[in-house]
């Protein structure tokens, strides 16, 4: 009667929880490596520059990035539900 | 001689344009006229330049950050008790970045942490370099607001993001930009309130470290415009 059944989905909830909360491995390498999430490819865009010169970035580029990669209005908190004028 | 001065006049033009186009929009900024209240215009008034110079460093040097409209003012924060005008300098930035499996993995009160380390201390700074705001009688606070992608936001749908909302008075600040207070104390001391789209999560409890981020990372090959200088 004490079979495994009762401890099964206690297991299972457990292992959710480990696999929606970081290990402390996690934790310590974005303390440890804080590049790692931004890198180079911040932006998807394609140089322009020619072939030889050496590739310049320009604030008009990232612009362009970011309208093509806007994907609508955000869902988020509205500023007047935090700061009034 | 008609025909250097219209080549002198060609090129002014050409300048004009092009720094026209490198320049950050001021509607970033709220307009003085938008207060609805005396002390905040004059303090709109008073430091204008400050908050143009504070709009220009996040454009050409942090472009991977954006400044929604009407993001930068003399703001009364919502949830300090009324009817007092308590005015605070605000600054509300959008963070972009690239999907993450390590960022994605933490839980949302060590993404708030993660990114109050990052960006919280680094803006405080950058809003605070005319150091006479510091002092300033009429100002009682600053806050910072970052947002960022939830990581379980999808290409292709509309994206969801998570909010943190700053607060910290005066005096805490001074101490933090003075060097008497620590980043870790700084996070102890403000008020910090998460948002997970537009579901507010509470006061949330920051546990922040030194980040140095901001001092060495840059887009690769991102040139600033001629005459602009990031430190």
């Amino acid at each position: 009667m004490r079979g495994t059944g009762g401890r099964l989905p206690l297991a299972g909830a457990a292992l959710l929880l480990m696999a929606g909360c970081a290990t402390s491995e996690e934790w310590t390498t974005w303390k440890e490596n804080p590049a790692h999430f931004a890198s180079g490819d911040h932006f998807k865009f394609s140089m322009k520059n020619a072939p030889g010169s050496s590739p310049r970035v320009s604030r008009e580029d990232l612009e362009a990035a970011r309208a093509q990669n806007w994907w609508g209005r955000p869902i988020t908190v509205r500023q007047e539900e935090l700061l009034e004028r | 001689m008609s025909a250097r001065l219209l080549t002198a006049a060609l090129a002014l033009s050409l300048m004009i344009v092009g720094s026209a186009l490198a320049a950050p929009s001021e509607d970033r900024i709220l307009p003085v006229d938008q207060y609805t209240s005396q002390k905040a215009r004059t303090l709109a008034q008073k430091y204008a330049p400050a908050l143009r110079a504070l709009n220009a460093g996040i454009y050409h040097c942090l472009p991977w950050l954006d400044v929604p409209k009407q993001s930068i003012g003399f703001f009364r924060p919502k949830h300090l008790a009324q009817p007092q005008d308590y005015r605070y300098l605000s600054l509300r930035i959008y963070i972009e970045q690239e999907t993450s499996p390590q960022f994605a993995a933490l839980g949302l009160k060590e993404r708030a942490s993660a990114m109050f380390s990052r960006y919280v201390g680094a803006m405080l700074r950058r809003m605070t370099e005319r150091a006479e705001l510091v002092t300033e009688p009429l100002l009682d606070g600053f806050s910072v607001i970052l947002g960022w992608v939830k990581p379980t936001s999808q290409p292709g749908e509309r994206p969801v993001h998570e909010t943190i909302a700053v607060f910290a008075d005066r005096p805490t600040i001074a101490d933090y930009i003075a060097g008497r207070a620590s980043i870790r104390d700084l996070a102890g001391r403000a008020v910090v309130l998460g948002y997970d789209g537009e579901t507010p999560l509470g006061r949330l409890k920051i546990q922040a470290w030194e980040d140095n981020f901001l001092k060495t990372f840059q887009i690769a090959n991102y040139k600033p415009e001629p005459g602009v200088t990031c430190r």
